[in-house]
C-alpha cells in the first residue's frame, strides 16, 4: 500500500522548504512547468516483498516492491524531475527552514523517494518498534550508515548535489529501499500516483530538465502530445513561461521499465 | 792490428739504415698514438659529453625561456616595489626610540628624525627612493656603530678580566709567599677594584649587545618585505646558475682538447677508462677466483644517468618511437598573455618565436646525432607541447605521417599547414641510442637508491660478458638475433668469442642472472616495493616448471651442503605419505603394535607427523631386526628408511595426481586413450606426451616403435590395475530427501568454490587452470562402474584418495531446500558433472583383455629386452617366453614377477603385461609425478639441473640435431628460397646495409622475413650446407628460430636445451639404428608455446650454482621473508582463486580539478586518516602537463550485472562502453573503492568515507598495477546478485562482497594468530551469509604457520604471537573498579533488540530471519580478532571494511541510550570491546558447575582398600582416588 504522503507531489513541500543558495541576480519574470507521465501498457501489480525479518513487526504491512507503481488512471509515480541548470536565479520565495523528513514506517521508508536540497537538514526518523539502519549510497556526499533504534532519529546533510538520486537502504531489512534526491536548488519534484508534477516560481526562459526513474534509470525516449521524443539520457531543454509551461501528457512506453 | 779509419761495416749504409730505422719507429710511435688516440671508447666518451652539453644547455634554454623571464620580471618588480614601498611608521619609531635610549646614538637618531619627517613631506617619487634609501642607510649605520660599540666594550671586558685574574693572582702568590697582612690588604683591595671595573664593563657589554640585537631585529623587521623579495629573485635565479655552471662544465674546451691530445693525454686526460673495482664479487677464471674489473660504463657512460627530478627514472631512455596527439590553437591568430599577437602564419626566421607561441615549444638549431634532426629543446610546462607529451631531446619523426627530415620542415609542418583546433599525429624519436641510454630500470639497478647500485655490484655479475673490455667486441656482447649479430659484425667487427666462457646474456634471457642470488625466485615477483615486475619472464619459468613438475625428474638442488645454499631450491617433499600408504597396505602393519596403523595413518594425512614417523620408524627397525620372526614384508623395511628426516628435505609436491586406487575411478579404455595422447581427451592437460612421438623416425626405428607402443601402453595400465588398492568410498549422508539434480549441482560448481581452479565450458569466464579442466569429466568416470561413486567421494572428501592433494575438502554438507526436503549438494554436482562429457569417447581402442598373438610376441621381445638388463640374450629370450623358474624364486627385484610364469594364456599374458608395464613405468619415470605403488623410493629420471647453466657444451650430445632441424624447418615452408643468395649478396650490398643500421627508427622491423643477409660469423653452416640436401640458414627464418638455429650451429647449450624442450625426442634422429629401443630418449613432449619455453630456458639457463659472496645474496629481513614464506604457500594451494590479497593500485596523474575534493567525515578522532604534513603538502605539487599525482590502493566498483569494473560518466552515472566512444560529451571515469586511506588535492581520503571517481586519463597518464588474487570473488560477483534479486528486488550490489570470500587485506592486524592458524587447519563457518564456506586444505601446520605469519607481516603487525594489554585479566580489573557494571551495562548493549543481536549470532542465540541479514557469532569474537580492530571496527565498519553494510551503532557524537551504558560513545566503544574481549569471563560468571556436580562414577578397582571417606572431595578432580569417588557416590 502506497502511502498518502506520496499521493501530492513533492513539490507542495517546497513552499516551506530551506533554500541555501546564495541569491545572486532576480530574474524578471517567474513561470511553473508541470506535466503528467502516463504509463502505457497494462498498470503491473507491484509484486509483494518477501518479509523475512522482525516479521511479526514487518510481516503484518503487505510491504510490495515499489520500484514501479502505476496509479489507477496510468499515471506513474515516483520520477524524479530536476532542473539541470547549475546557476539559476531563485525566487526569493522559496526560502524553508523545516528540514525534510524520511521515516522508517512499517518496514518501509516513507516517503518513496525524497528531496532535498544541499546544506538543508535530512531527518531520517524511525517511527517503527524495530531498529532500523539507513545506508545512505550518495555518490558525492560521504556514505553515511547509521544505527537509528527504535523511535530514534539522525541527521545527516549534504554539501554537493548529486546528479542521481541516491538509494536509501536497510542492511536489517534487505528489501527496504528508498531514494534521496538532492539538489543544490529547489527546483526539482518527484511525480505522485497520478504521474503529476509541477516546479514553481522557476525563472522564465530555458530550463535544461532532467528526468529519472529508479527503473528505467533516465528517461531516453517518450510521446509527448502524440509525439515520440527522444530526449537523450533524460534531459530535455524547456521554454519556462512566465504564465506557466504545461508539458502535458508524457506517455511512457512498458519497456521502458524492462 | 793496427787501428784504421776502416770500420767493420759501411757507415753510408749504417747511415740508411739508422736512418730507415729512425723513421721506421717515428711512423709506428705515430700510429700508436693515432691509434691510442681513436679508441672507440674515447669517441663514445667525446659523443656522450656533446649530449650532456646539449641537454644542459637545453635545460638551460628552457629555464631562460619566456617562463622564466616572467618569472624573474615578476620577482624583479615585486623587489623594485618592495624597494620603493612606505616604512611602517610605528616600527621605524620603534627602531628610533630604541636608538635614543643610548645616548652616544641620540644625536644620530635625530638626524634619522630628520630624515623620517623629510620623506614623509616629499611627494616626488624617485626623490623619495633617493630618500628613503638613504634614510635605510642611516639606520644600517646607527646598527654598525652599536656593532662598533659592542666590539668595544667586549675588548673592554677582556682586558679588565685580565686585570683581575692578574691582581687576584698576585693575592694568591702573596698568600703563598707569607707576605705582610698589609700587601695582602692592599693585593686584595686591588682585586677588589678590578673586580667592580669587571663588573661595570660585564654590564655595559651585556647593554650594548643587547641594544645592537633590538635595533638589528627592527630593522629587519623595517626591511623584511624587500629582503624576502629580494632572496626570492635570487633563489629564483640560482636554479639556472647552477644549470648554466653544469653546462659550461660539461661543455669541451680549450683546456681539455690540449688534455685530450696525444701524449698529454697520459695526464689527467678528461676522457680516461671509468673502472669499478670488484675484489668481492669474483668470478672464476680458469680454477682461480679474481675479482672483477668492470669497465662497461667506460662507453655507457649514462647508464646511471637518472631524469631530472626523478631519481628512478631514466635520464636517457634508449631510443624509442612514440606517437603522440599534438592539440593545436583553436585561433592560431589569438594573442597570449605575452601581448604579441601575430597574424601571418609562415615560418619567420627559425620559426621558434611562433612555435612557442602556438605550442609552446622551441626547436634546436642542429639535432643532436645528426644535425638535420628537428630536435625539441624547450617545451613550456602546462602548454599545448607539453599536455601533448613532448620532452625536451624529442626528435620529431613525422607530422600527420608527413616525414620531416629536416628542422624547416617540421617548423613548417607545424606552423603552416595544421588545421587548427584539432590534433596534430606526431611521431617522434625519444632516447638516445646505445651506449649512451640509461639503466631502464634504475629502481632496481645501478642507481645509487636501487637495491643494486652500480658500485657495489658493478654490470657483469648480472649481465656476463668481459669485463675489463674496452671495446665492443672483446666484451663479448650478445646478440638477440641473427640479424643483430650481422648488424654488430658489421659495424663493430663483432665475433663470437667461443674463449669467453661468459658471454654476456642476450637480451632475451638477461633475467636469468637475478637467480644467482635471488635463490627464493618468488622474492621477484612484483611487491609493493617494488609494483613493476622485476623479472617477469624467470618468475614466468619458474611458475611453468612449477605447474609442470619438470624437477620430479630433473631434480634442482639448491644445496651444497647441508648449510651452502648455491641457487634456486626445486625437489620433491619427502614422500612420507606415500610410504605411509605402502605400509598401511602391508597387512603385517596391524600385527606390529597395536598404534602402528594409527600412526600410519597419521604420517599419511596428519598435519604434523614428525612424533609418528619416528615411532613408526623405529618400530620398522625393530621389526627388520627380527629377522624370520618379522611380520612385515621386505618391502615394507625398505619403506621404513624412507620415514626419517632427510638433512634437507626437498619442498615441492608431485604434480600428478595418485594413482594407488586408479581402479576405483577410470576405465582401460580411458586410460589407454589419454596415455596415448592426453590432449586427446583434455586438450588443456599438463600431462606431457611419451607415446606416438615419431616424426623424427623412419624405417626400422619406425616400426620398432609402432609396435613396442601400444603394447607398452597396455602394460602400465596391466601394472597400475594390478597394484591399485581397492578404494573405500564415501556413505552419501543419511537422511537425504531430495533426488540427485542436475541443475542443482550446476548451481554447485559454479557457487561452492570450483571455479577458483577448474574450467569448464559452461562457465567460459572461469580460467584459472589450478586444478583440470571438467568440460569432460563425466565422459572420464562413465567408463568405470564406480566413477560417479568414485566423483561423490572424491567431491567429499578428496583426502581420502590422495591425502595431500591440493583439492581441498570444500565442505559439502546437506541443505534444506524451500520446499522442505534435504538435498546432497555434492550428490547434485555429481549428477551435474557426470553429464559433462562434451561427447567425447575414447576411440580406436585394443580390447581389454586378450592379446593377438603379434601383441603377444612383441610384449615377449619387450620382456626380453628388459632381461637382458640381468641375464644373458638367451636367457633373456628363454625367460621371456617360459618365465624364470621357480629355484630363483629369490633373486629378488622386478624380475621375480616372472618366476613361475603361468601357463594358462590369459594369465601368462597379464603377468608378463604387468612385468613390462613395471619396467615401462621405471623407464618412463611416470612416479615422478605420481604416487604410484612399488615405486615410493625411486630416485629422479632425469639430469640434474643445480648448474645446468654452466654446463660444457662439449657434454652435451647434439647427435645428429641440426640436419634434423635443417630438414624441420626446410621442409615445412620456412625454407629459404635461395639460402645462399644472402651471402653472396652481403658485400655487394654493403652501403646500403650500413644506412639501414645507422637509422636508428624502428620502423624496420626484425622480424622481416625478406632476404636479410647471412652474417659470415655464421657462414659456418654454409660450409656445412654445400654437402647436404636441406640448408636454412638463421637469418632466413623469424628471429626466434633464428636465434636459437645459430645456437645449434655453434653448439651452445641454449639451442640444446630449445630443441630438447621443442621436441626431446627428435635427438634421436638417426640415432635409433644403433639404439636398442631402451635406449631411446624417454623425456615426454610438453605442451609448452614458445613463450613458455623461452621463460623456462631463463630459469635453466640461470641455474648455474655459483652463488657469490654472502654479502651479495638476498637476504630478506625477518618480515619480508615471512612474507616470501607465505607467499610460497598461498601460491601452492592457490589462495588468491578465490581471496583478494593484495588490492589493485592506480597510481594515476590527475588535473587537479578532475577529482572532486575528498569528502569530510566527522568520526573518532583515533579514526581519522593521519598522513605527514611533507606528504600532503608534495601531494600539491603539479608536473608539466599540470597533473597532480596519487597513488590509491584499493578495488575498481564492480557493475552489479556484468561484474566488470563500473565505468561511468562525469555524474558518476554507469554507461557503457560505445556509450562512452560514441558520445564526446561524456568523460569516462572508473569507479573505485578505496581499501587504503589516500591523498587527494592535499587533503586526506579515508576509507569508508566514499568511492573516487577516476577520470580514464588521469589512469592512462598514470600507472596501474592489478590486484593480486580474487578471481572467483570477481567470477560470482553478479551471480549471486542475481541470484539473490529472486528473493529480493531491492538487493544492494556493495552487499554482495559479504557473502563471497572475503579480501584479505589487512587480515593480519584483524585477526589473532593463533585462531588463524587452527581455522587454516580446522575452518569452522564465520559469515552466516556467506554462499560458500572456506575449504579444508591438506595443509600441513607448518604451511598454516607461514600463512599466519604471511599476513602478519604484510600488514606490519605483531606475528608469532601478539600481545595486547586488553586480554589481560587485570586491565578488566581496573575498568570495574570503575564502573562495577562494567561488563554487565555493555551486555545490555548487546542484547537490546535494536543493536547488535538485531543481526549477530551470540552465543546460543540466533535472530531469526533472512541468513543474508545475520552476521557472525560475538561469543568467539575473543579468540578470532585483535582487540584494536574490534575497538576500531565498532566505531566505524567501513574504515575497515568499505563495503560492509554494517551500520555505526554508535556514532561518535551520539552514545546509545545511557539506561543501557552510562558514559559517552568513547566509553561505550570501549566497554563493548571489553566484553567481546571478555566473553568468557563474562558469560563464565553466570555459570555454575553445580548442576554439572555429580557423584563419581563407581569404578571397580580391585585390590584397593578404600580409604577415609571425603565427601567434599572436588569431583572429577584427577587427584581424586578411585575408592574416594566410590566412598562420595555413596556419601552424604
Amino acid at each position: 500500500m502506497v502511502q498518502p504522503s506520496l499521493r501530492r507531489p513533492l513539490l507542495t513541500l517546497l513552499g516551506s522548504v530551506l533554500v541555501a543558495l546564495p541569491v545572486c541576480a532576480q530574474a524578471a519574470e517567474w513561470g511553473s512547468i508541470s506535466g503528467r507521465f502516463v504509463y502505457d501498457g497494462d498498470a503491473p501489480t507491484p509484486p509483494k516483498l518477501t518479509v523475512d525479518k522482525d516479521v511479526d513487526v514487518c510481516g503484518k504491512h503487505n510491504l510490495v516492491n515499489e520500484e514501479l507503481i502505476v496509479g489507477e488512471d496510468k499515471g506513474i509515480a515516483n520520477i524524479v524531475i530536476f532542473v539541470r541548470d547549475r546557476k539559476i536565479d531563485v525566487h526569493p520565495d522559496l526560502k524553508a527552514t523545516e528540514p525534510v523528513v524520511l521515516d522508517n514506517l512499517n518496514c518501509r521508508f516513507a516517503p518513496h523517494v525524497v528531496f532535498v536540497q544541499t546544506g538543508q537538514d535530512l531527518l531520517i526518523k524511525n517511527s517503527d518498534p524495530v531498529g532500523h539502519n539507513s545506508n545512505v549510497a550518495t555518490l558525492k556526499n560521504p556514505a553515511s550508515n547509521t544505527l537509528i533504534p527504535a523511535s530514534g532519529e539522525t541527521k545527516v546533510t549534504f554539501r554537493s548535489d548529486e546528479a542521481v538520486p541516491a538509494a536509501v537502504t536497510c542492511n536489517i531489512h534487505p528489501w527496504m529501499k528508498g531514494w534521496v534526491v538532492v539538489r543544490d536548488n529547489p527546483y526539482a519534484a518527484v511525480t505522485g500516483e497520478d504521474g503529476s508534477f509541477t516546479i514553481e516560481k522557476l525563472p522564465a526562459g530555458e530550463v535544461e530538465l532532467q528526468f529519472w526513474h529508479e527503473k528505467a534509470g533516465y528517461l531516453d525516449s517518450m510521446v509527448i502530445n502524440g509525439k515520440k521524443t527522444s530526449v537523450k539520457r533524460g534531459r530535455m531543454d524547456v521554454e519556462v513561461e512566465a504564465d506557466g509551461t504545461d508539458l502535458g501528457e508524457m506517455v511512457l512506453d512498458a519497456s521502458v521499465f524492462k | 792490428m793496427p787501428a784504421t779509419e776502416q770500420t767493420w761495416r759501411d757507415l753510408k749504409v749504417l747511415h740508411v739504415v739508422f736512418g730507415v730505422s729512425a723513421i721506421a719507429l717515428l711512423v709506428a710511435t705515430v700510429a700508436m698514438l693515432v691509434v691510442d688516440h681513436n679508441r672507440p671508447w674515447k669517441k663514445y666518451q667525446r659523443e656522450f659529453r656533446e649530449l650532456e652539453t646539449w641537454t644542459a644547455a637545453a635545460r638551460v634554454t628552457e629555464e631562460e625561456s619566456r617562463a622564466f623571464t616572467e618569472v624573474s620580471k615578476g620577482l624583479e618588480a615585486a623587489l623594485a616595489e618592495a624597494r620603493r614601498a612606505d616604512l611602517d611608521p610605528a616600527i621605524t619609531a620603534a627602531f628610533l626610540g630604541q636608538a635614543e635610549s643610548v645616548a652616544e646614538d641620540a644625536e644620530a637618531a635625530e638626524l634619522a628624525r630628520a630624515d623620517v619627517e623629510r620623506l614623509a613631506e616629499t611627494t616626488d617619487p624617485d626623490e623619495r627612493f633617493v630618500l628613503r634609501g638613504d634614510l635605510l642607510e642611516r639606520l644600517r649605520d646607527i646598527v654598525d656603530r652599536c656593532s662598533y660599540r659592542e666590539d668595544q666594550a667586549a675588548g673592554r671586558l677582556k682586558l679588565l678580566k685580565a686585570q683581575f685574574d692578574k691582581a687576584r693572582a698576585d693575592f694568591e702568590l702573596a698568600v703563598a709567599a707569607d707576605a705582610e697582612p698589609r700587601t695582602l690588604d692592599e693585593l686584595q683591595a686591588l682585586a677588589e677594584a678590578a673586580t667592580a671595573k669587571v663588573t661595570e664593563a660585564t654590564l655595559t657589554s651585556q647593554a650594548a649587545t643587547t641594544h645592537r640585537k633590538a635595533l638589528e631585529q627592527l630593522l629587519r623587521d623595517i626591511t623584511g618585505e624587500e629582503d624576502a623579495a629580494a632572496k626570492s629573485l635570487a633563489d629564483h635565479r640560482q636554479g639556472l646558475e647552477m644549470l648554466s655552471k653544469t653546462r659550461d662544465d660539461k661543455a669541451n674546451n680549450l683546456g681539455k682538447t690540449i688534455l685530450e691530445l696525444p701524449v698529454l693525454d697520459a695526464f689527467n686526460s678528461p676522457l680516461r677508462i671509468d673502472q669499478i673495482w670488484l675484489p668481492d664479487l669474483t668470478f672464476n677464471n680458469n680454477f682461480r677466483d679474481v675479482a672483477r674489473f668492470d669497465r662497461c660504463t667506460t662507453c655507457h657512460q649514462g647508464i646511471d644517468k637518472s631524469a631530472p627530478g626523478n631519481p628512478l627514472d631514466p635520464g636517457y631512455p634508449e631510443t624509442d618511437l612514440i606517437t603522440l596527439a599534438l592539440p593545436t590553437p583553436e585561433d592560431p591568430t589569438a594573442d597570449d598573455a605575452s601581448g604579441s599577437a601575430e597574424t601571418t602564419l609562415n615560418v619567420e626566421g627559425d620559426g621558434n618565436d611562433q612555435l612557442e607561441r602556438l605550442y609552446g615549444l622551441r626547436l634546436a638549431d642542429q639535432g643532436l646525432f645528426n644535425p638535420d634532426d628537428p630536435t625539441v629543446t624547450v617545451v613550456r610546462p602546462e602548454s599545448l607541447a607539453a599536455i601533448a607529451g613532448l620532452t625536451t631531446g624529442d626528435v620529431i619523426v613525422s607530422i600527420d605521417g608527413g616525414r620531416t627530415y629536416a628542422r624547416d620542415v617540421a617548423a613548417a609542418g607545424l606552423i603552416e599547414s595544421p588545421s587548427w583546433g584539432t590534433s596534430l599525429e606526431l611521431v617522434v624519436r625519444r632516447g638516445v641510442p646505445q651506449p649512451y641510454a640509461s639503466h631502464p630500470r634504475l629502481d632496481l639497478f645501478v642507481g645509487s637508491l636501487s637495491p643494486h647500485p652500480k658500485q657495489v655490484f658493478g654490470c657483469t655479475i648480472c649481465h656476463e660478458g668481459q669485463g675489463s673490455a674496452t671495446s665492443f667486441k672483446w666484451a663479448s656482447h650478445s646478440p638477440n638475433s641473427p640479424k643483430q649479430a650481422h648488424d654488430w659484425h658489421d659495424e663493430y667487427g663483432w665475433f663470437d668469442n667461443h674463449h669467453w666462457i661468459y658471454p654476456m646474456h642476450s637480451e632475451r634471457f638477461e633475467e636469468s642472472s637475478c637467480l644467482k642470488c635471488h635463490h627464493q625466485v618468488i622474492d621477484l615477483e612484483p611487491s609493493s616495493e617494488f609494483p613493476e615486475p622485476p623479472a617477469p619472464k624467470l618468475v614466468e619459468g619458474y611458475h611453468t616448471i612449477r605447474e609442470y613438475g619438470c624437477y620430479g625428474c630433473h631434480e634442482i638442488n639448491g644445496y651444497a651442503g647441508p648449510d651452502t645454499r648455491v641457487g634456486p631450491d626445486m625437489r620433491l617433499a619427502p614422500n612420507f605419505h606415500e610410504a605411509a600408504e605402502a605400509l598401511l597396505s602391508d597387512p603385517g602393519l596391524a600385527d606390529l603394535a597395536p598404534t602402528a596403523v594409527r600412526l600410519a595413518e597419521e604420517v599419511r594425512s596428519g598435519p604434523s607427523t614428525a612424533s609418528a614417523r619416528a615411532q613408526l620408524s623405529t618400530m620398522i627397525k625393530e621389526d627388520a631386526a627380527a629377522g624370520d620372526d618379522a611380520v612385515l614384508t621386505s618391502r615394507s623395511h625398505t619403506l621404513g628408511s624412507l620415514l626419517n628426516d632427510p638433512e634437507t628435505p626437498g619442498a615441492l609436491p608431485k604434480v600428478g595426481p595418485s594413482l594407488r586406487y586408479l581402479s576405483s575411478k577410470v576405465s582401460f579404455d580411458w586410460l589407454y586413450s589419454w596415455l596415448r595422447n592426453p590432449m586427446d581427451f583434455r586438450p588443456t592437460t599438463k600431462m606431457p606426451r611419451f607415446f606416438g612421438l615419431w616424426d623424427h623416425l623412419s624405417g626400422a626405428g619406425l616400426e620398432e616403435s609402432e609396435r613396442y607402443e601400444p603394447i607398452e601402453i597396455r602394460s602400465i595400465i596391466a601394472y597400475l590395475d594390478a597394484v591399485s588398492s581397492p578404494f573405500d568410498y564415501v556413505t552419501p549422508y543419511e537422511g537425504i530427501t531430495a533426488e540427485p539434480d542436475a541443475e542443482r549441482g550446476r548451481k554447485v560448481v559454479q557457487v561452492r568454490g570450483c571455479l577458483a581452479c577448474h574450467q569448464h565450458e559452461e562457465f567460459p569466464e572461469a580460467t584459472n587452470n589450478q586444478g583440470p579442466d571438467l568440460s569432460r569429466i563425466g565422459a572420464k568416470l562413465a567408463s568405470n562402474p564406480n566413477g560417479e561413486a568414485w566423483l561423490y567421494s572424491w567431491l567429499r572428501e578428496p583426502g581420502r584418495y590422495h591425502p595431500k592433494t591440493l583439492m581441498p575438502n570444500v565442505l559439502l554438507e546437506p541443505v534444506t531446500l524451500p520446499d522442505g526436503t534435504v538435498s546432497d549438494p555434492a550428490a547434485d554436482a555429481t549428477a551435474w558433472l557426470m553429464q559433462s562429457t562434451q561427447d567425447w569417447q575414447p576411440s580406436d581402442i585394443p580390447a581389454a583383455d586378450s592379446l593377438t598373438a603379434d601383441e603377444r610376441a612383441a610384449t615377449e621381445e619387450l620382456a626380453a629386452l628388459y632381461l637382458e638388463g640381468r641375464f644373458t640374450k638367451d636367457k633373456a629370450h628363454d625367460y621371456s617366453t617360459q618365465g624364470l623358474p621357480e629355484s630363483m624364486a629369490a633373486i629378488g627385484g622386478d624380475e621375480s614377477m616372472l618366476v613361475g610364469l603361468s601357463t594358462e594364456e590369459a594369465a601368462r599374458d597379464r603377468q608378463l603385461l604387468e612385468y613390462v608395464g613395471k619396467k615401462t613405468i621405471g623407464k618412463l619415470a611416470c612416479y615422478s609425478c605420481h604416487n604410484i605403488p612399488g615405486f615410493e623410493d625411486a630416485k629422479p629420471a632425469g639430469a640434474a639441473l643445480a648448474d645446468w647453466g654452466r654446463k660444457e657444451s662439449s657434454k652435451i650430445a647434439f647427435e645428429q640435431i641440426v640436419p634434423y632441424l635443417m630438414k624441420e624447418l626446410g621442409g615445412h615452408g620456412h625454407g629459404h628460397a635461395a639460402p645462399h643468395a644472402g651471402l653472396e649478396a652481403l658485400h655487394g650490398d654493403e652501403e646500403a646495409h650500413e644506412d639501414h643500421a645507422h637509422d636508428g627508427d624502428a620502423g624496420h622491423a626484425d622480424h622481416a622475413a625478406e632476404d636479410e643477409l647471412v652474417d659470415p660469423v655464421v657462414a659456418a653452416d654454409l660450409a656445412y650446407a654445400d654437402t647436404r640436401e636441406h640448408h636454412v640458414s638463421p637469418e632466413s627464418v623469424d628471429p626466434d628460430t633464428g636465434y636459437f638455429l645459430e645456437k645449434m650451429l655453434a653448439h651452445d647449450r641454449q639451442g640444446f636445451l630449445w630443441q630438447k624442450l621443442r621436441a626431446p625426442r627428435s635427438y634421436d634422429y638417426q640415432k635409433t639404428e644403433n639404439k636398442s629401443y631402451n635406449e631411446r630418449y624417454r623425456m615426454p613432449q610438453f605442451p609448452f608455446d614458445e613463450k613458455q619455453r623461452e621463460a623456462v630456458m631463463t630459469f635453466v639457463l640461470g641455474l648455474v650454482a655459483e652463488p657469490p659472496a654472502e654479502e651479495f645474496l638476498h637476504r630478506p629481513s625477518p618480515r619480508k621473508q615471512a612474507r616470501l614464506d607465505g607467499l610460497a604457500v598461498l601460491e601452492q594451494f592457490n589462495c588468491g582463486g578465490c581471496h583478494v590479497l593484495e588490492t589493485e593500485r592506480w597510481d594515476i596523474r590527475y588535473a587537479p580539478d578532475s577529482i572532486s575534493d575528498p569528502p569530510v567525515v566527522p568520526d573518532y578522532a583515533f579514526l581519522q586518516p593521519h598522513f605527514p604534513k611533507e606528504e600532503l603538502a608534495a601531494s600539491l605539487a603539479t608536473d608539466t602537463q599540470g597533473r597532480r599525482f596519487a597513488s590509491l590502493h584499493g578495488l575498481p566498483v564492480l557493475d552489479a550485472e556484468t561484474g566488470q569494473p563500473q565505468l561511468v560518466d562525469q555524474d558518476f552515472i554507469p554507461i557503457d562502453r560505445e556509450e562512452a566512444d560514441d558520445d564526446p560529451e561524456i568523460i569516462p571515469h572508473r569507479a573505485f573503492m578505496l581499501y587504503k586511506d589516500a591523498i587527494i588535492n592535499g587533503e586526506p581520503w579515508a576509507v569508508g568515507s566514499q568511492n573516487i571517481f577516476v577520470p580514464e586519463d588521469a589512469l592512462e597518464a598514470g600507472s596501474t598495477y592489478p590486484a593480486k588474487g580474487g578471481d572467483l570473488a570477481r567470477l560470482l560477483f553478479p551471480v549471486v546478485i542475481e541470484d539473490e534479486l529472486e528473493i529480493n528486488p531491492n538487493v544492494k550490489p556493495d552487499d554482495a562482497w559479504g557473502w563471497l570470500p572475503p579480501p584479505l587485506v589487512g587480515e593480519g592486524k584483524k585477526v589473532q594468530s593463533s585462531w588463524l592458524h587452527t581455522f587454516l587447519l580446522a575452518p569452522e563457518p564465520i559469515r552466516p551469509a556467506a554462499v560458500l564456506r572456506m575449504p579444508r586444505f591438506h595443509l600441513s601446520s607448518e604451511q598454516a604457520s607461514a600463512l599466519v605469519n604471511y599476513f602478519a607481516a604484510v600488514d606490519g603487525a605483531d606475528f608469532p604471537y601478539d600481545y595486547d594489554p586488553r586480554y589481560e585479566s587485570s586491565t578488566l580489573a581496573e575498568r570495574e573498579k570503575d564502573y562495577p557494571e562494567h561488563l554487565t551495562d555493555a551486555m545490555r548493549i548487546v542484547t537490546n533488540g535494536n543493536y547488535c543481536v538485531k543481526c549477530h549470532l551470540v552465543g546460543d542465540y540466533a535472530p531469526p530471519g533472512n541468513p543474508k541479514a545475520l552476521a557472525p557469532q560475538l561469543s568467539v569474537v575473543r579468540q578470532r580478532l585483535r582487540p584494536d580492530y574490534v575497538h576500531g571496527w565498532i566505531g566505524n565498519p567501513k574504515r575497515f571494511l568499505p563495503y560492509t553494510g554494517m551500520p555505526v551503532n554508535i556514532p561518535f557524537d551520539k552514545p546509545v541510550s545511557q539506561d543501557l551504558y552510562r558514559g559517552d560513545s568513547e566509553e561505550q566503544l570501549s566497554a563493548l570491546t571489553d566484553l567481546l574481549m571478555h566473553y568468557d569471563t563474562f558469560t563464565g560468571r553466570s555459570m555454575s558447575l553445580d548442576a554439572f556436580l555429580q557423584p563419581p562414577a563407581a569404578e571397580a578397582v580391585e585390590g584397593e582398600a578404600a580409604t577415609e571417606p571425603s565427601g567434599n572431595a572436588a569431583a572429577g578432580s584427577p587427584s581424586v582416588q578411585p575408592d574416594a569417588r566410590d566412598s562420595a557416590r555413596v556419601g552424604p
